[in-house]
């Protein structure tokens, strides 16, 4: 490490302050350059579609016949609880994402710390863990439901014989939403495999030093590993909060948004009024509320991320 | 080097499927067919592999029969209400397809089909009259939102060899002799045995080991014996949902206790692990299934010895009718070539197979009064059992009642407001009571009238 | 750190890996298992471990029932097209958002992270419309080109977080020899993020290779269908035959499963930025 940036010290000097200034200048349009795809794609993919369901959500749009302009008529009715369905998922689902965000992060990163070391058949046991990722939910909600069977289910067969408390998982409107995280720690395999990707790139000799130093695995884990997998734990954290306030599937396949709506997600709850109930206008409004929610999340995320999260490349 | 040949691999594969994509595409132009215009409607539809086929040749007979109109058929396999709202949404709705009955009569209240009362009530094939009761959907005074494709009725599904097992008489199949409440209950408890062998009218039997229920119905048809007590959901008056009406309650409550306090019937949460109800008949977890005419197909497949009866009655024996209806969309360029599409479809003949086979029932009357008609559908075994004609067929004609979601309106949005009360009711922690006084106000104030019945 | 202190953490390890594995395989194991019973079989409770007998018909069925192959070619084409598109620009984009300095670029930056906030349900509709006036519905293209248009915000945003870990010298060190940013492009930033690449070409085809809602919507002929909208069939309206969409299920996930583990080891041979340092 040190070698490196006395090398790279070296040649800098090298250069002239005025060369430099023109890489700069030339870089301000270049950059622009290589970011045109992906800015061009945003504008013309998802700027209108988002512009027009913001309008949409001014309007009584029921598809097919024409939206009349209502005001802020929809958002009234969300927040001054007309809908008893809003408050009711926005609880729901905060409560699923600051239950499942923490825990898939920590089960995942610790995965691919295990995933890591040098062990035998380290191929199989990547496979394996990653697996539940790609089985359809198909076949694995098929599994799910036995698990869960409060009667004849594993979980509470094992329960019984360790004489603990059996639990009514999905079927009782208290435990629905932990159980639903608790699923969700099964599909962390994209999360780890990410995770495992950032680990690839610490190089050996950062824990090489420690050892010399006699620090011991739990030194390595907080001065080398914590810190230069930052940006992607910061990555996986944010993708985390998007993706769980965005979570879909599973409810709609396992539960339906029961028992008693105690699993009724957000999504599941905008999707009911945009297809089922085809109040689309009220459905756009229901969207930009979760859209506020996310980009509140993200920004203090961002904001934290100065403190703790470290980039190599940025040279602070 | 051997990522570099899989990409080749892959990139010539891209190529090949590109070229014989383009291949299959021809010119659209405005052409002739035996002097008259070409025509081209689109037919969607959900479906099972199956029915697809069938679907397929109807679309192609009718073209056999009418050689200037094509049909291209639109199989939507999933999420059908999604991409039809999609479709919609840009003026691309297909020309003819079926629709669950509530987004069928909201849709056609909001302008998205077309009044079939418009073609009907001038056609001389086709007449209201020569169709069965109750299969006609109108969602305002003479509008007509659709016409069912096929009926769907309830009926008292068993497995035969049961019955004859445990040394009980097979359910009635004619409307006369139904089961009242007693007689089922007291059948449904002789038929649900514990992992002790005792069965439910023993004092010793243990309802936390049931190995064997005597019924099982889904939670979805609550209101399935709500009609059979001269009650309905909706009020008389058509002002209110009905949800304090005693004799409503009365009739929810029956079900529930078949779960909570007899436990002759699982609860959603243990037949949520039999997903198929006639699984359930054939590994014997249930003798009896209250349930819809369709499971014939699975019934009639498995190859188990099945048989039929009326539904247990309260105080007039009835059956709860489903069909979902088919439709036209208001955007139709060729709604007189729909219309014909249309009738097309309604006449059993066009998927006779599907009718045989047990999944479909007719909706013209002809098929269940004349014995020559009746015999081409209802008979054919394994898709019919004995006693099907009376239990189902004739019940249907004679005792149907449409479920009460072809009258309400908004009735999705009520429905989500009653159903996860009822959550309650199954699992045993309240009563219907209870349950529909604590939601009836919320439920109310999205009652926003109802659908007229002509 | 004693030896015997270090076989026992061995073994903890090993006995961590296994039972978790097992947890792991039991899904998949499940979906084997069901694909070759028979519906009556699949639901037995207690639960039966191994098929009696074993049901290979389900194996044949979908292909009876369905054109799985001209399926499979279809969905080749959009994971192919997709995965090139994907690959190549967000590539490029990440690169801009880290390794460029330029004005304005992390407000951008932050504007196009928005894209993955507004839930699909409300911007479908608008899409739709979008393409039906380019005249391209029922055809791949709005499945594929929004691929080569930055190729997803998640995309760029992972790649941007390990582009940004590597060292701002090695740049400075390609000027200095007189390369520009297309030479530190190539020569360094991909090379030495090969494994974050690998991770973004595997979520890309395993999501172009499941999504149905996609698919679903923008195409109508059935010739053009992909595998997940072929798996989607055998779960019928009134029916589903357990069995056979077990089976199919099976036969789809299978290329998925084998790709990862060949992918797997691309992973872990991950290049140390040792081997570049001098």
């Amino acid at each position: 490490m040190q070698s490196m940036t006395e090398t790279a010290e070296r040649r800098q000097t090298k250069v002239t302050k005025s060369s430099l200034s023109s890489i700069r200048r030339r870089e301000n349009w270049l950059g622009w350059l290589f970011a045109a795809p992906a800015i061009l794609g945003f504008i013309i993919f998802v700027l209108g579609p988002m512009i027009a369901s913001l309008w949409l959500s001014l309007t009584d749009y029921k598809v097919a016949s024409t939206p009349n302009f209502v005001g802020l008529d929809n958002y009234q009715n969300l927040f001054n609880g007309t809908d008893a369905f809003f408050y009711k998922s926005l609880g729901v689902t905060l409560y699923y994402v600051i239950l499942s965000v923490p825990l898939q992060i920590i089960v995942a990163f610790f995965l691919a710390i295990l995933l890591n070391q040098n062990v035998k058949g380290l191929a199989f046991f990547r496979t394996a863990f990653y697996l539940p990722t790609i089985v359809p939910l198909i076949a694995s909600s098929m599994v799910w439901l036995w698990l869960f069977d409060p009667d004849m289910g594993l979980l509470n067969v094992i329960m019984r014989a360790l004489h603990l408390p059996e639990s009514q998982w999905i079927y009782s409107e208290t435990t629905v939403v932990p159980t639903l995280v608790l699923m969700s720690l099964w599909t962390v395999g994209g999360t780890m495999v990410i995770f495992l990707a950032g680990l690839k790139d610490i190089p050996d000799h950062y824990y090489e030093a420690i050892e010399i130093d006699g620090g011991n695995a739990l030194h390595k884990l907080i001065y080398i590993t914590i810190p230069l997998t930052s940006p992607t734990i910061f990555f996986n954290t944010i993708m985390g909060f998007i993706g769980g306030f965005q979570v879909f599937v599973q409810p709609y396949v396992m539960t339906q948004g029961g028992p008693n709506n105690g699993s009724l997600f957000y999504i599941f709850y905008l999707f009911r009024e945009a297809f089922t109930f085809s109040n689309m206008g009220y459905a756009c409004a229901i969207a930009w509320v979760l859209f506020i929610v996310i980009m509140i999340f993200t920004f203090l995320l961002f904001r934290t991320s100065q403190k703790w999260v470290y980039y190599e490349g940025e040279g602070r | 080097m051997r990522v570099k040949l899989l990409l080749w691999a892959l990139c010539s594969a891209l190529l090949l499927g590109l070229l014989s994509g383009c291949g299959s595409d021809n010119g659209g132009a405005a052409q002739t067919v035996d002097g008259k215009q070409k025509v081209t409607l689109t037919y969607a539809s959900w479906g099972s592999p199956n029915e697809k086929k069938v679907q397929e040749q109807i679309a192609r007979k009718f073209t056999e029969k009418y050689p200037w109109i094509e049909v291209n058929y639109m199989h939507i396999p999933g999420d059908y209400v999604t991409k039809l709202t999609t479709m919609f949404a840009a003026n691309q709705a297909p020309d003819v397809f079926p629709i669950y009955k509530a987004q069928g009569l909201q849709w056609a209240e909001q302008g998205k089909l077309y009044n079939l009362n418009e073609f009907l009530k001038d056609d001389k094939e086709l007449t209201p009259d020569a169709l069965i009761p109750n299969s006609i959907l109108y969602w305002d005074k003479d509008k007509i939102a659709g016409i069912k494709v096929t009926e769907e009725a309830f009926g008292l599904y068993y497995n035969a060899d049961m019955f004859k097992e445990a040394g009980l008489p097979l359910p009635p199949t004619k409307a006369q002799e139904a089961w009242t409440w007693e007689q089922f209950l007291d059948t449904a408890k002789k038929l649900t045995i514990d992992n002790n062998g005792n069965n439910a009218t023993s004092p010793a039997f243990d309802s936390s080991n049931v190995k064997q229920y005597g019924v099982r119905f889904d939670t979805w048809i609550w209101h399935l014996m709500v009609p059979s007590n001269g009650a309905s959901v909706i009020s008389a008056d058509k002002d209110k949902l009905n949800l304090e009406d005693p004799q409503v309650i009365d009739a929810v409550q029956k079900m529930a206790d078949l779960i909570t306090v007899h436990h002759v019937a699982p609860s959603p949460t243990q037949s949520k692990n039999i997903p198929s109800p006639a699984v359930a008949l054939q590994s014997r977890k249930v003798a009896m299934d209250l349930d819809g005419q369709w499971v014939q197909l699975d019934l009639g497949q498995s190859g188990m010895n099945y048989g039929v009866g009326v539904l247990p009655k309260l105080k007039e024996s009835k059956t709860i009718l489903f069909g979902e209806p088919e439709v036209i969309s208001a955007t139709t360029k060729h709604p007189k070539e729909a219309w014909m599409f249309y009738k097309f479809l309604l006449d059993a003949k066009s998927g006779l197979e599907m009718h045989a086979s047990g999944l479909w029932m007719p909706v013209a009357k002809e098929w269940y009064t004349d014995p020559a008609l009746i015999q081409q559908w209802a008979t054919v075994k394994p898709g019919h059992p004995e006693g099907y004609t009376d239990a189902i067929m004739n019940q249907t004609l004679k005792n149907g009642v449409n479920s009460y979601d072809y009258y309400l309106k908004n009735s999705e949005k009520i429905n989500a407001i009653i159903n996860p009360a009822l959550d309650q009711v199954w699992l045993g922690k309240k009563t219907v009571q209870q349950a529909f006084s604590e939601v009836s106000a919320k439920a109310n104030a999205e009652f926003k009238g109802t659908y007229p019945e002509k | 750190m004693t030896t015997r202190t270090f076989r026992w953490q061995r073994v903890l390890l090993y006995a961590v890996l296994i039972l978790g594995s097992l947890l792991c395989l039991f899904p998949f194991y499940w979906l084997v298992r069901s694909s070759m019973m028979d519906l009556a079989q699949i639901f037995e409770m207690p639960p039966k471990w191994i098929p009696e007998p074993f049901v290979l018909r389900n194996f044949i069925e979908p292909f009876e029932q369905l054109p799985f192959g001209r399926y499979f070619i279809n969905t080749l084409i959009i994971v192919v097209g997709t995965l090139i598109g994907t690959l190549l620009s967000s590539t490029i984009a990440a690169y801009s958002f880290s390794r460029m300095k330029w004005v304005g670029r992390d407000k951008v930056f932050a504007v196009l992270l928005t894209s993955m906030m507004l839930p699909f349900a409300v911007t479908l509709i608008p899409t739709f419309i979008g393409w039906q006036s380019l005249g391209l519905i029922n055809t791949y293209a709005p499945l594929i080109v929004p691929a080569f248009f930055g190729g997803g915000v998640f995309n760029i945003f992972l790649l941007r977080q390990f582009y940004m870990t590597l060292p701002r010298e090695l740049d400075e060190a390609v000027f200095v020899d007189g390369g520009n940013h297309f030479t530190i492009f190539t020569r360094i930033i991909l090379p030495l993020s090969r494994s974050a690449v690998l991770v973004i070409g595997l979520f890309t085809f395993l999501n172009t290779w499941n999504d149905f809602m996609g698919p679903l919507v923008y195409l109508n002929d059935e010739s053009k269908f992909t595998l997940a909208i072929g798996l989607q069939q055998f779960q019928g309206m009134y029916t589903a035959q357990w069995g056979v969409l077990m089976a199919a299920s099976l036969i789809i996930v299978l290329p998925a499963i084998l790709l990862f583990m060949i992918f797997q080891r691309y992973l872990m041979e991950g290049i140390a930025l040792t081997g570049i340092k001098g």
